[in-house]
């Protein structure tokens, strides 16, 4: 498997030279090799979908505007992945709220089959926690979302956001912190 | 303590925290050992979750954006292979700005050290008044934490744009409380005029003001 990766990583970066030479139509390769799984990480950060997309377009025209900054040095698909969390950050940052989705108009008058109630109790669930995540500080957010959506070790999060191992911990024991008590809020009669 | 919470605990934030630290964390919160496997449930399921599908389009669209650089675009782009020269000039540059500068910055104003003023409330009880300063040229946003505001991090103002100075005065009630700043969101840095400082337990230090 590692050597499917490297073959990819070579692929990647001839892609890049190809692309600064002036061969523009080859970035489609890079975009088809890497947009769904930039896209499902992009989803899970920010919960909407539409946002998500255009998200996720904005990660591939930076990454084609700053190829010639790639340097090599880390693997391409952790430059672009760096590149989507400071969009995600700036999504944040720029104040724009997830859009709620409203629920199709006949699905509250019916009444659900006990396997559609365990499915509508885990959709109530995870929508309690992305509501937990949101009223976190963005410090806490990132470093929990990374933990916890992305399944990353602490010590995967200091290659990604460039922190030391000590400033990761602290930040991802103050999140789940404050998620508990956020939680507790919501969990409580 | 629950020995079993305190594993479930250890699982979910992971290997690289040791025993103290899971037991320091859990003196600061002992509901989260009881949580931990709930909040590791609920992650599941949003990680379960299906993603919607990408539009069938997606490619297309992006690459109606994409142009092919212009030759200028092209020969600044092919600087990238004299990079070392590029690099060395720029060292060179840096280092000679540096020179011109260092003195502003050595020897120039310290940052405002941490002003307290003492008042009483409407209710006849003691308050102090804290003013943080903080200095972080290049910082958009500069905010404070600590046990006053449950590590909430609250933005202070900018009252300097081009030296980076943000500043706010926050009521305090006679106490001890850790606290640190936060540049940009996303960088704790320790506020250096403080009279005291303590280690957070993750090998960081924080700032300490008793009142």
């Amino acid at each position: 498997m590692s050597l499917i990766k490297e073959k990819r990583e070579e692929a990647d970066r001839e892609v890049l030279k190809r692309c600064l030479r002036g061969e523009t139509e080859s970035f489609g390769e890079i975009v088809e090799a890497y947009k769904h799984s930039i896209f499902e990480r992009v989803y899970r950060w920010v919960g909407h979908a539409e946002t998500a997309e255009e998200i996720t377009q904005d990660v591939f025209m930076k990454a084609f505007r700053q190829a010639g900054n790639f340097r090599g040095e880390a693997k391409f698909s952790t430059w672009l992945y760096q590149i989507a969390l400071n969009r995600c950050r700036d999504f944040y940052r720029s104040g724009k709220s997830r859009k709620e989705q409203p629920l199709p108009p006949d699905t509250a008058l019916e009444s659900p089959a006990p396997l559609e109630d365990e499915k509508a109790g885990r959709a109530e669930d995870a929508a309690r926690l992305r509501r937990a995540l949101e009223k976190l500080p963005p410090i806490y957010r990132e470093a929990v979302s990374l933990r916890y959506l992305d399944e990353m070790s602490n010590e995967e999060i200091t290659k990604v956001t460039g922190e030391s191992l000590s400033n990761v911990k602290m930040r991802v024991s103050r999140g789940l912190m404050k998620l508990r008590e956020h939680l507790g809020k919501e969990e409580s009669p | 303590m629950n020995a079993d919470e305190k594993e479930k605990l250890k699982n979910l934030l992971g290997e690289e925290f040791s025993s103290e630290e899971i037991d320091e964390i859990l003196k600061k919160d002992p509901k989260l050992g009881a949580s931990a496997e709930r909040i590791s449930v609920l992650f599941k399921q949003i990680r379960m979750e299906k993603t919607p599908a990408l539009s069938p389009d997606f490619t297309v669209r992006l690459m109606e954006h994409i142009e092919a650089p212009s030759l200028w675009q092209r020969l600044g782009q092919s600087l990238f292979s004299f990079r070392a020269l590029a690099t060395a000039a720029a060292c060179a540059a840096s280092f000679i700005v540096g020179l011109w500068l260092a003195p502003q910055y050595l020897w120039g104003p310290k940052p405002e050290p941490l002003s307290v003023r003492e008042a009483i409330d409407a209710q006849g009880q003691p308050v102090y008044y804290v003013r943080f300063t903080a200095k972080s040229p290049g910082a958009h946003t500069i905010a404070v934490a600590g046990d006053f505001n449950q590590w909430n991090p609250l933005p202070l103002m900018q009252v300097n744009a081009q030296e980076g100075v943000f500043s706010a005065e926050v009521p305090l009630r006679p106490g001890t409380y850790g606290y640190s700043f936060v540049v940009d969101d996303k960088k704790w840095v320790v506020d250096a005029s403080a009279p005291h400082f303590v280690e957070d337990g993750f090998g960081n230090k924080n700032s300490v003001i008793n009142l």
